[in-house]
């Protein structure tokens, strides 16, 4: 049994099919990337898995959990975090902040005691700070520390992003265009860290991105989507010559041609 | 940069110890200027001190959570008609009233607020105003226990055989209550659950990804921000001594509005600056009164005009209000150059 | 007896129509709540009172005056408030027009007085007989003239070109504006007609109603009806006002007298508890 899996999964949107019964299998430990032009569905495939929105049919299957079942709020809890295309984060809040809600699902004290801020509430919320720490200093975050996201440039708010995911402890990671707004070197300490993300810290990625030397670069296998159908399943050297790939590509050839 | 002492040092009350002594300071000022600043003077302070815990409460909702309620003077009437009638015609002692009131309001508040919460933005504003509505016509008419559009005395609250029957005696009752409430707000603001709050006022989708499940925190925040509410409905009914319908209306929950707003949106200590700044307005206006010119200086509609107008000039011109006003001061002075 | 209720019913159901449309036009253009139309509608009354009464003007030409002094209002009100909070979240500009109702109220009472003021009736007061009903001819003077403003705005959005021009851009701000439509025109001019409409509610109110500083609290009962039509819906807004208008009339018959007060609030409670998006609204879902 995959780690997830995907099968059948349609969705659409008054009357436009975003995606098309499409199937995939992400293996425990691996680095998927999901590929396609603009309008392919790939992002519309994560708010499914993160329940944000809900497949007209097809089953989603995570560690064995039928994940149809759970709300959007659990999906944390199983184990699930994700970055946003358009960045989501809290932009009246600082940093450390933001990526100490990546805690949220760790906290075990109830509202009485968090009133007397005492104790347990305080060596927990020590303790959360403690790892939101390790996760700045893995991402080289310690400049940013105590500003507000708003005075951020946008390759460091996709770092936060980041940063708030891994703050989850997920088993599976949803990277949304992690690598859009980020100049050469950003997106080389990215293809760092996420090799990084998956052999220190054991997590499976899932990546949709549209810069194709990343993609090439760090992917076990790629997907590729077009029409919010999946015309390819391989490994990169495979994607690269496949013909479907290459004409669905035709428009964007460029994008070729970079990687 | 930024080199941490330790991981406690962040979630301190206070950053700097010294603030502290701030704190004492003022401290020893209330209790000093409550006793020998005369009955008018204690009043004030009292009544400062209960419009302080509404607008801490009601920031928890607006201005934490970003959910906007045009209700609350209802849950502040829940508070204090509960208390009255506890104590005048159940003679339950205050100590014991003072929290039921505030557990009836913040029941209320989640029973109502559990299914309205789905709502956002103007719709919530429109049910919490239908809310509103609805309570006082209740009051009016359940007349065997509200006394209806009469209204309801109040007795000055006695605890342990002593009765607080003068301002400046009640004056204790409402510091010790304010001092309460201003530390688990503080506590819970500054954790988890104030996080998951300041979170959803930011982006929903990215704190439902999270792990925040929206419904319920919402609806936790609707019930803290009533529960608060409803305390000081309870001090203020035995602060005044007689409560009508008249002292819990529309006009009252935009006044609280207007208090967070001008104070601070998502500030304790903006709360406080709100509410001290609302409750000192009718002095400040009164006193103004012979500088205005003749023509509007006599008329009823100037207090509401002011009101009107510094509701719009601080959303407008100082959104952060006046403690966003002292933070830039108080930057602008490190900066200073010598 | 119940058809005479209904029949004032239908009237000032007209009136919460026409005030419920004030927002439905702004909502719809701005997604922006204007808590002051209940105001914009008293301002007409007293600008089209003292229009008749202390300057003499003829009914019909202080009409079209006070018209245009509202949608002027109207275009400085989004230029002076709504304007610099274009970015701002709801709750802002939700308090910005609370303050702006206070302000305009307290404006009021100053320059008119508290008092309550005799409006001059513009059309005959002798009670007709229709079917053997008997009542005041203002009734079915209301009624008409909102049918005839909702056709007028009906006919605009339709088939004028800065009609068609508004509605686009409510539809697609992004799309219009490629277009070379100018949001800000289109903000101003819809807060003008916003304006207008409401100048048009205050003069039709004030002949049954009553005219005072306060009365723009009758715009609160116009909450309910835009809620029951959908926020976001003309034909909703005055249906939506005639449900309120109606029911609240009948309420007054068969209930408890005190519940009249309250009925339409607890109406759009349920509502909003069960289909918050109305009758007519429709429901979008965030994209992310």
């Amino acid at each position: 049994m995959a780690f997830l899996s995907l099968e059948n999964l349609t969705i659409s949107f008054g009357g436009v099919v975003a995606v098309h019964s499409v199937s995939l299998n992400v293996n425990e430990g691996e680095i998927l990337s999901i590929i396609g032009p603009n309008g392919a569905g790939k992002t519309t495939i994560f708010n499914c898995i993160s329940r944000l929105y809900k497949p007209d049919s097809g089953e989603i299957t995570f560690q064995n959990r039928n994940i149809l079942k759970h709300k959007a709020h659990q999906m944390s809890n199983l184990g699930i975090a994700r970055t946003f295309q358009n960045i989501e984060l809290f932009t009246n809040m600082t940093v450390i902040e933001n990526i100490l809600l990546g805690r949220h699902i760790f906290r075990r004290c109830g509202l009485l005691s968090q009133t007397f801020f005492y104790g347990k509430t305080r060596s927990e919320e020590i303790g959360h700070r403690r790892k939101a720490e390790e996760v700045i200093d893995f991402l080289d975050l310690q400049a940013h520390r105590n500003k507000r996201i708003g005075s951020l440039p946008y390759g460091v708010q996709k770092l936060v992003e980041l940063g708030r995911a891994l703050a989850l402890e997920p088993k599976l990671l949803l990277m949304d265009e992690v690598s859009s707004g980020m100049n050469l070197e950003e997106t080389q300490d990215l293809m760092i860290w996420i090799t990084d993300i998956r052999e220190d810290l054991g997590i499976t990625l899932i990546l949709v991105e549209h810069d194709m030397r990343l993609v090439m670069g760090v992917s076990d296998r790629i997907a590729v989507l077009d029409y919010g159908r999946k015309i390819a399943e391989g490994l990169p050297e495979e994607i690269q010559s496949n013909q479907e790939v290459i004409k669905a590509y035709l428009g964007d050839s460029n994008a070729v041609a970079k990687g | 940069m930024d080199l941490r002492e330790s991981y406690s040092r962040d979630i301190r009350i206070f950053d700097k110890f010294y603030k502290w002594g701030w704190l004492a300071l003022l401290i020893a000022w209330l209790l000093i200027y409550s006793q020998a600043g005369g009955n008018y003077a204690a009043y004030i302070l009292n009544l400062i001190f209960i419009n302080t815990i509404i607008a801490v409460g009601l920031n928890i909702l607006t201005g934490y959570t970003g959910l906007i309620s045009l209700g609350h003077a209802a849950f502040m009437a829940i508070g204090a008609y509960t208390s009255a009638i506890l104590t005048v015609k159940l003679s339950v002692p205050f100590w014991l009233a003072l929290p039921i009131s505030g557990a009836m309001a913040g029941f209320i508040g989640f029973v109502v607020g559990l299914p309205s919460l789905r709502l956002t933005g103007i719709y919530l504003a429109l049910a919490t105003m239908a809310f509103g509505f609805i309570v006082d016509e209740i009051i009016i008419q359940w007349h065997s226990v509200t006394g209806g559009a009469e209204g309801l005395s109040a007795l000055p609250p006695t605890i342990c055989g002593f009765t607080f029957d003068s301002y400046p005696k009640y004056f204790f009752i409402t510091f010790f209550s304010l001092a309460l409430v201003l530390l688990s707000a503080k506590n819970l603001l500054r954790g988890t659950f104030g996080r998951a709050l300041t979170a959803i006022r930011d982006s929903e989708t990215a704190a439902e990804t999270m792990g925040v499940n929206l419904g319920w925190y919402k609806a936790l925040a609707f019930t803290l921000s009533a529960v608060y509410t409803g305390l000081a409905g309870s001090l203020y009914a035995h602060l005044i001594l007689f409560i009508s319908v008249d002292n819990f209306t529309l006009l009252h929950s935009i006044s609280f509005i207007v208090m967070i707003v001008v104070g601070g949106l998502g500030s304790i200590t903006g709360s406080v600056m709100g509410a001290v700044f609302i409750t000192m307005l009718p002095e400040i206006i009164a006193f103004s009164k012979d500088y205005l010119p003749a023509a509007i200086r006599n008329t009823a509609g100037l207090q509401a005009a002011v009101y009107g107008i510094i509701l719009m000039l601080f959303v407008i011109l100082q959104p952060s209000g006046f403690y966003g006003l002292w933070v830039k001061i108080r930057n602008w002075w490190r900066m200073f150059p010598l | 007896m119940i058809v005479q209720q209904i029949i004032s019913g239908l009237a000032l159901g007209c009136v919460y129509g026409l005030i419920a449309l004030g927002f439905v036009l702004i909502f719809k253009a701005t997604e922006v709540i204007n808590f002051a139309q209940g105001e914009m509608m008293m301002i007409g009354a007293f600008v089209a009172y003292t229009l008749i009464t202390m300057l003499h003007v003829p009914f019909v030409l202080a009409f079209l005056l006070t018209l245009i002094i509202c949608g002027c209002l109207g275009i400085i009100l989004e230029r002076v408030l709504i304007r610099p909070l274009v970015k701002e979240s709801v709750v802002s500009i939700i308090m910005v027009t609370i303050g702006l109702s206070i302000t305009l109220r307290a404006f009021a009472g100053m320059i008119w007085s508290y008092d309550t003021l005799d409006f001059p009736h513009p059309f005959p007061e002798t009670p007709v007989q229709i079917g053997g009903v008997v009542m005041a001819p203002i009734y079915i003077w209301v009624i008409l003239i909102t049918v005839g403003l909702v056709l007028l705005l009906y006919l605009f959005f339709k088939f004028t070109t800065v009609g068609i021009s508004l509605q686009a851009s409510a539809q697609n701000p992004l799309a219009s504006l490629l277009m070379g439509i100018s949001v800000k025109r289109v903000y101003a001019m819809t807060w003008a007609i916003s304006g207008m409409v409401g100048a048009v509610a205050g003069i039709i109110v004030a002949p049954i109603s009553f005219l005072n500083c306060n009365m723009g609290y009758l715009g609160l009962k116009a909450f309910p009806a835009a809620v029951i039509g959908g926020f976001n819906s003309i034909p909703g807004a005055i249906v939506g006002g005639v449900i309120i208008g109606i029911s609240e009339n009948l309420a007054g018959i068969y209930l408890p007298l005190w519940f009249k007060d309250i009925f339409a609030y607890v109406i759009m409670l349920l509502v909003l508890m069960i289909r918050p998006e109305g009758i007519f609204g429709t429901h979008e879902q965030k994209k992310v």
